[in-house]
């Protein structure tokens, strides 16, 4: 679904990176799309019409990425 | 989403310890690759890889066991997948490339033992990685004394079987590497239940052969300048491709491959087009170890090849394909895989033949020559490397490093030295 979802953006050239899950919004490792906030009208009216199923919509706060080893 | 807690359950996994890597791999994935800008879309498949990655490939994998077939966990590019597949299996690189794995090797290894053995070790000891608990059977090789030793210990986990790697290259060796794999073959049809045929054979070996050419392809188009695609990128595609589906595996890089192609023909790249450009070589790079990548690219050099067995020794050379008898293929088989250069042979001077070759083909301006830490071998070899590269007026710096971030800083100070001389 995530795929599918990031498929209909592109189409649109609408900004999203695959990723995995942030723990703000879930515990369950897996693949999520990450947005910039003021496409988000847009991208859940795809949502709705394409009736792809998301789990939720979480706002993340931007933040400075460090290195840190896996 | 899916949620793959139940089959992680399933498998015996401890989930509250693999909770842990589930936290940190997002902002690790986050701070090292989807920064980066750019990035070509066919990188959408194998980010997608990685999102899911204890998840979606494992699947398939547990699938094709309960549809009756088997699987093989492997640790070297010197196990010929080729086999495996020709007998309906699926064959999947197991090597630990993550710091959180390093500590459950710890409990039985010495400490001077290195990362990517006590990450593999760990990895199966804990529970807590799914492609260590689903194999039928490890596929282990005797490169280095520490695996050597580490594999009596995983016996006791998994059926074991260990392809003895020659340590020269007489043609005897040769002769002695095709009896390997003879004896591999008898030991994969037995596990399967299915005989090998030259016909299946020889279609494992162009199926492989496939994914060598494709991903050749990928690294020929780093060859440009400016460079398409990033070497944390390049190096993400190889990791993956370890374990994906070799067809599947194939098909992505091609796609990628035809991208890369064409941002060449537009002049379009990820780094301007006198960015400084580096070779690493050495030991291989497990998933998710990006660590040396990293610190060379965030300081504005691109990585634009790697000689190591996540690099260049993975798909360079291929197998003959004319061969039509049982007998043939396996002669080709083990004259292409004796081809690869590891440190664990003796002379080995092919190998830094190999660096020389590759330092003009992609036209790099200086070399990381690296090895993890306590890897005897490729560190000794570093002094050779190190003359033959300066003989050759080539700037080379030395690195040995773990998976672990404390010496970063460090690292980050002495490669930005090293990019600093270059650049002068």
């Amino acid at each position: 679904m995530g795929l599918l979802l990031k498929k209909e953006l592109d189409e649109r050239n609408i900004k999203a990176r695959i990723s995995p899950t942030p723990r703000e919004a879930s515990k369950s490792c897996g693949i999520s799309l990450i947005v910039n906030e003021t496409d988000l009208p847009l991208i859940e009216q795809i949502i709705v019409e394409n009736n792809i199923q998301i789990l939720k919509v979480v706002s993340l706060a931007r933040k400075e990425w460090k290195y840190r080893s896996t | 989403m899916a949620d793959y807690r139940e089959m992680w359950a399933n498998l015996g996994m401890d989930l509250e310890h693999h909770d842990v890597l589930c936290e940190v791999l997002p902002e690790a994935f986050g701070g090292i690759y989807l920064i980066q800008q750019d990035r070509p879309k066919g990188m959408d498949f194998y980010d997608f890889v990685v999102a899911e990655i204890h998840g979606v490939r494992p699947a398939e994998m547990m699938q094709h066991q309960k549809e009756g077939g088997k699987v093989f966990g492997t640790f070297c590019v010197y196990v010929p997948d080729e086999v495996v597949f020709a007998a309906g299996g699926i064959a999947a690189g197991l090597c630990g490339g993550s710091q959180f794995w390093v500590s459950g090797g710890e409990k039985v290894l010495p400490a001077n033992t290195c990362p990517l053995i006590k990450a593999s070790v760990g990895a199966r000891l804990d529970k807590t990685c799914p492609f260590f608990l689903i194999p039928d059977m490890y596929v282990a090789e005797n490169t280095c004394d520490g695996k050597k030793k580490a594999w009596e210990i995983m016996a006791g986990e998994v059926p074991l079987h260990i392809i003895d790697i020659p340590q020269m290259k007489r043609d005897r060796d040769i002769a002695a590497f095709e009896a390997e794999i003879k004896d591999f073959i008898a030991v994969v049809e037995k596990v399967t239940g299915n005989k090998i045929t030259a016909e299946s054979l020889g279609e494992a070996i162009k199926m492989i052969n496939n994914k060598r050419r494709a991903l050749q392809r990928v690294y020929n188009a780093r060859k440009a300048s400016p460079v398409p695609i990033s070497g944390k990128d390049a190096l993400l595609v190889t990791q993956i491709n370890f374990y994906d589906d070799p067809a599947r595996a194939a098909q992505m890089a091609n796609n990628l491959a035809d991208e890369l192609e064409q941002r060449i023909n537009n002049g379009t790249g990820v780094f301007p087009n006198n960015a400084v450009r580096i070779m690493i070589s050495g030991t291989p790079m497990a998933i998710p170890n990006w660590k040396l990548h990293h610190i060379v690219e965030s300081l504005g050099a691109a990585v634009v090849v790697e000689e190591s067995c996540t690099g260049t020794r993975y798909f360079e050379n291929l197998v003959d394909e004319s061969a039509t008898t049982l007998e043939g293929q396996i002669r080709a088989l083990a004259e292409r895989y004796m081809k690869t250069n590891c440190a664990c042979f003796t002379p080995n001077s092919a190998r830094i033949d190999d660096i020389v070759r590759l330092a003009d083909e992609y036209k790099v301006d200086g070399i990381i020559d690296t090895n993890l830490q306590f890897c005897n071998l490729y560190s000794t070899e570093s002094y050779l490397v190190k003359q033959v590269m300066t003989e050759h007026n080539l700037p080379i710096m030395h690195i040995e490093t773990d998976y672990s971030e404390q010496d970063f800083e460090q690292l980050r100070t002495r490669v930005e030295a090293f990019l600093e001389m270059l650049r002068k």
